[in-house]
């Protein structure tokens, strides 16, 4: 049975390769020529350095090398083993044949390792090959490298699979797909926790660690034996049968395991989830809740629904909470306190402004333009309702502005209230970055109108990937734009001398900046409040400009209909008949 | 009857030098329900498309209830709803939602609201499950709620893509009478269907549709006489205008066994 599953898998891929479109192949060829290139500077720094390289330093490189296999397999195989194990489409056919679930299984497991391990793999192998060869290491190395590595991967591999195998048991069946992406975010955190464990286990980094030849992990994990049977290996020595041994037998356990819950996590969860869950009731009270709204704010209802019911979608809001996190741990590790902070308003005000900009600058965009692609197939209600597109903009603005402006207006109010900010403090910054998120905001909400893209089970995949680049390029152009009216108005210009003569000698264009910028600043600390207003002018010019003209080409998009490119599993072209990669909505 | 609700006149959608809706001419009566047929492939849901502002014509000219829907759409839109053969709808609102969603775009009163999508809700027996999220639906009650959304605000045209796949044949029995009631009252009814009994005994008026072009049009007699006054059944008539020489062989064939083995 396995043969004919194999066989069958075969031609699929091979029939997948067969039937890309130019693009496809493409892909595949810049794919190649990257992998290539980042394996030849490798590959080069090893086989130069390999007589530098001594036997403690290649132990601590194995073993943080292995770690990173195991880390990646279970951070980015997780999520491609629930697709395999849980949502290809396949398995409603493949469930109803002749065959044992244990033969569907191992298939599914052998097709994971086309992808994270094998490349994760071979950027370990190669390099390491070409050490072997420079060092003149003994034959020994070769096999034992492939086994070590082999068995790494295993280990990283059933990991996910019990990961997913145990999850499914315990998850509601409603809730999966986004409690996956969830979870695939937490997995990240953890991945980084471990990773950063060496760093936190003593006062060296871990380069100088690595470079001092001092072990980074303790002897008991199978890193190390991993490293110490590659070593030994290295120099002829029978002693890396034990560590070897042990990971190999590590290895069969860990499938063992895996394999032994099969039919009770496979099996069932699919059907499960399959089922899916009926139970979802809203408490009604008909004459309470019945409310019908302008077609404004029942767009900004709808998305808002949309947001508030799925998790997945406020995963486009990650970056601030990674912000947070990762700001907050790094400040305290560094021996920072609050108190040494605190009232030094005129400082970290004008500071806490300009990284909530940047974070505004990052997400705004983004939330906006993910608006658009999240209508996906639903998208012809929209085309047909007698509702203008400037309508549709407004509400998808509404909310896509409001959403990120009410998350970290509550961050800054409390960052605001424990460092002691002013009143005029808080209200200013809250106001000014009101007027200039609108503006990224619909920046956002225009690209999403010309590069939407909806994947069914990737929400985060809402953006082509040329107008997302694009978006990050605008928001920060806007951003420095904004910045420059309001940076004037924030001018401690108490704390400025201008020298009595303005005379730069430089002349040019340069020149007649530098002339213009100590012009506006002398213009600053001779009418300081006269300056501000006409700073708050061009400010709300700027922001209120780009605002204007955005929302006004987003309705005129989504008037003329806009084009959302939907995403196949397969985006090949069919074998026979006319080519039809994805899908686009009429 | 003998105001012009639908007006299509010269309809025509290219894609290159394929034509897929060739320089249709169409008019259906306020008040009528129409159904438009023919074999897969043959130009309907492009037709319907390009009449529901989703797709847009190459040539031609559509215009509903005097309003051209490509000049004035918004103003066309108020007047229509359309029921895809694949509802899409939105997996996070709720039954309820979605039909409150439809009705503050509509600009409905409340009451006029509530009133109508309880009888919806009612005739397609999906009040129990009005506030569960869409997402949880069969196909089949996605179907029913996207009738009901499209029924909400009272249209004055319908458009109906293949309404009844997917239904319960009570609920698809439910409709059935709810179109021609509505039908009498003034509502006109686009429907497609492959189900040729249900245009038979539903239709005013009936168009085939074959390879873009309308090549049968009228009620059923006059379908009928069109065929050389046969007593045949709309299947008989289709299969017969839209079958290929081949096919036209293999239907006279099993219509002489037929006569053959009957009494």
């Amino acid at each position: 049975m396995m043969r004919v599953l194999l066989k069958n898998h075969f031609r699929m891929f091979m029939n997948t390769v067969k039937t890309q479109e130019l693009k496809g192949y493409a892909s595949y060829i810049i794919s190649f020529a990257v992998l290539g290139i980042l394996l030849y500077f490798v590959s080069g720094g090893i086989w130069s350095l390999a007589d530098l390289i001594t036997d403690p330093v290649l132990e601590g490189l194995l073993s943080y090398a292995f770690m990173a296999v195991i880390g990646l397999i279970v951070l980015l195989g997780t999520p491609q083993v629930f697709k395999h194990l849980f949502s290809m489409s396949d398995l409603t056919l493949l469930f109803t044949l002749p065959i044992k679930t244990r033969n569907i299984f191992w298939i599914k497991y052998m097709q994971s390792f086309v992808g994270i391990p094998l490349f994760a793999s071979l950027f370990i192998l190669l390099p390491a090959i070409l050490y072997g060869i420079a060092s003149g290491a003994s034959y020994l190395f070769y096999p034992v490298l492939i086994f070590v590595l082999l068995a790494m991967v295993l280990i990283g591999l059933s990991l996910a699979y019990l990961f997913n195998l145990l999850l499914v048991q315990i998850v509601p069946a409603s809730r999966a797909n986004e409690l996956m992406t969830v979870m695939s975010v937490f997995s990240g955190l953890i991945v980084y926790m471990v990773f950063m464990l060496p760093n936190m286990t003593g006062e060296q980094t871990l380069l100088e660690k690595m470079l001092a030849g001092l072990p980074l992990f303790p002897k008991w994990v199978p890193m190390t034996w991993g490293s110490h049977a590659i070593l030994e290996a290295a120099n002829g020595s029978m002693g890396f049968a034990l560590p070897l041994l042990l990971l190999i037998m590590l290895a069969g356990i860990f499938i063992f395991i895996t394999s032994s819950i099969v039919e009770r996590g496979f099996r069932t969860g699919w059907i499960r989830l399959s089922e899916g869950s009926n139970t979802k009731k809203k408490k009604r009270n008909q004459k309470q809740t019945t409310k019908l709204h302008h077609p404004i704010q029942a767009v900004a209802r709808k998305e808002w629904l949309a947001v508030k019911r799925d998790i997945r979608e406020w995963l486009v809001l990650m970056p601030i909470l990674f912000f947070i996190i990762f700001g907050t741990v790094g400040f305290l590790t560094g021996g920072g306190k609050l108190s040494s902070l605190q009232g030094y308003h005129a400082i970290s005000w004008p500071i806490a402004q300009g990284v909530l900009l940047f974070i505004y600058a990052m997400s705004n965009g983004m939330v906006a333009a993910s608006s658009i692609g999240r209508e996906g197939a639903a998208m012809w209600i929209l085309r047909l309702i007698p509702v203008s597109g400037r309508d549709l903009a407004f509400g998808k603005l509404l909310v896509s502005w409001l959403l990120p402006f009410i998350l970290l207006t509550t961050i800054e109010v409390i960052i605001g209230v424990l460092l002691g900010w002013t009143i005029p403090q808080f209200v200013l910054g809250i106001v000014v970055k009101a007027v200039i998120t609108m503006g990224i905001s619909s920046l956002g909400l225009y690209l999403g109108t010309i590069g939407a893209k909806y994947h069914p089970t990737n929400p985060q995949q809402r953006l082509n990937f040329g107008v997302s680049i694009l978006l990050m390029i605008v928001s920060y152009v806007y951003l420095i734009l904004a910045l420059l009216p309001f940076g004037y108005m924030i001018l401690p210009v108490d704390e400025i001398t201008l020298p009595a003569n303005l005379d730069h000698g430089i002349t040019g264009f340069k020149g007649m900046i530098v002339t213009f910028v100590l012009k506006a600043v002398q213009l600053k600390m001779s009418y300081p409040t006269l300056m501000w207003l006409v700073g708050a002018v061009v400010l709300l010019i700027i922001a209120g400009g780009i605002t204007w003209l955005f929302s006004k080409l987003s309705a005129r998009k989504l008037n003329q209909g806009i084009k959302i490119d939907i995403v196949n599993e397969s985006s090949a072209k069919p074998l026979f008949g006319k080519r039809n990669t994805g899908g686009s909505l009429y | 009857m003998s105001e012009k609700a639908i007006q299509i006149s010269g309809l025509t959608k290219a894609y290159g030098r394929n034509e897929a809706v060739k320089h249709i001419h169409l008019d259906v009566q306020k008040g009528e329900l129409f159904g438009f047929l023919g074999p897969n492939g043959a130009g309907k849901t492009t037709t319907i498309k390009m009449m529901t502002g989703l797709l847009e014509p190459s040539e031609g000219t559509i215009e509903l209830n005097g309003v051209d829907i490509w000049k004035e759409p918004i103003k066309a839109k108020q007047l229509i709803s359309y029921v895809p053969d694949q509802p899409n709808l939105y997996p996070k609102l709720t039954g309820w939602e979605y039909l409150e969603f439809i009705s503050s775009v509509f600009r409905m009163e409340k009451d006029t609201y509530e009133k109508n999508a309880n009888e919806l809700l009612a005739i397609f027996g999906l009040k129990d499950r009005a506030d569960e999220l869409i997402e949880s639906y069969s196909h089949g009650m996605k179907q029913k709620i996207a009738i009901c959304g499209a029924l909400v605000h009272d249209p004055d045209i319908l458009f109906l893509d293949e309404p009844t796949v997917g239904l319960d044949p009570k609920s698809a029995r439910n409709l059935k009478n709810l179109l021609r009631s509505r039908c009498d009252d003034g509502m006109t009814v686009f429907i497609t269907t492959h189900i040729l009994e249900i245009a038979e005994q539903m239709c005013d008026r009936i168009g085939i549709i074959s390879h873009g072009d309308i090549i049968a049009l009228g009620t059923m007699d006059e379908l009928r006489a069109l065929e050389g006054g046969s007593a045949g059944s709309l299947e008989d008539i289709f299969l017969e205008l839209t079958g290929d020489e081949a096919q036209q062989a293999v239907i006279k064939e099993m219509s002489e066994q037929d006569s053959g083995v009957s009494p």
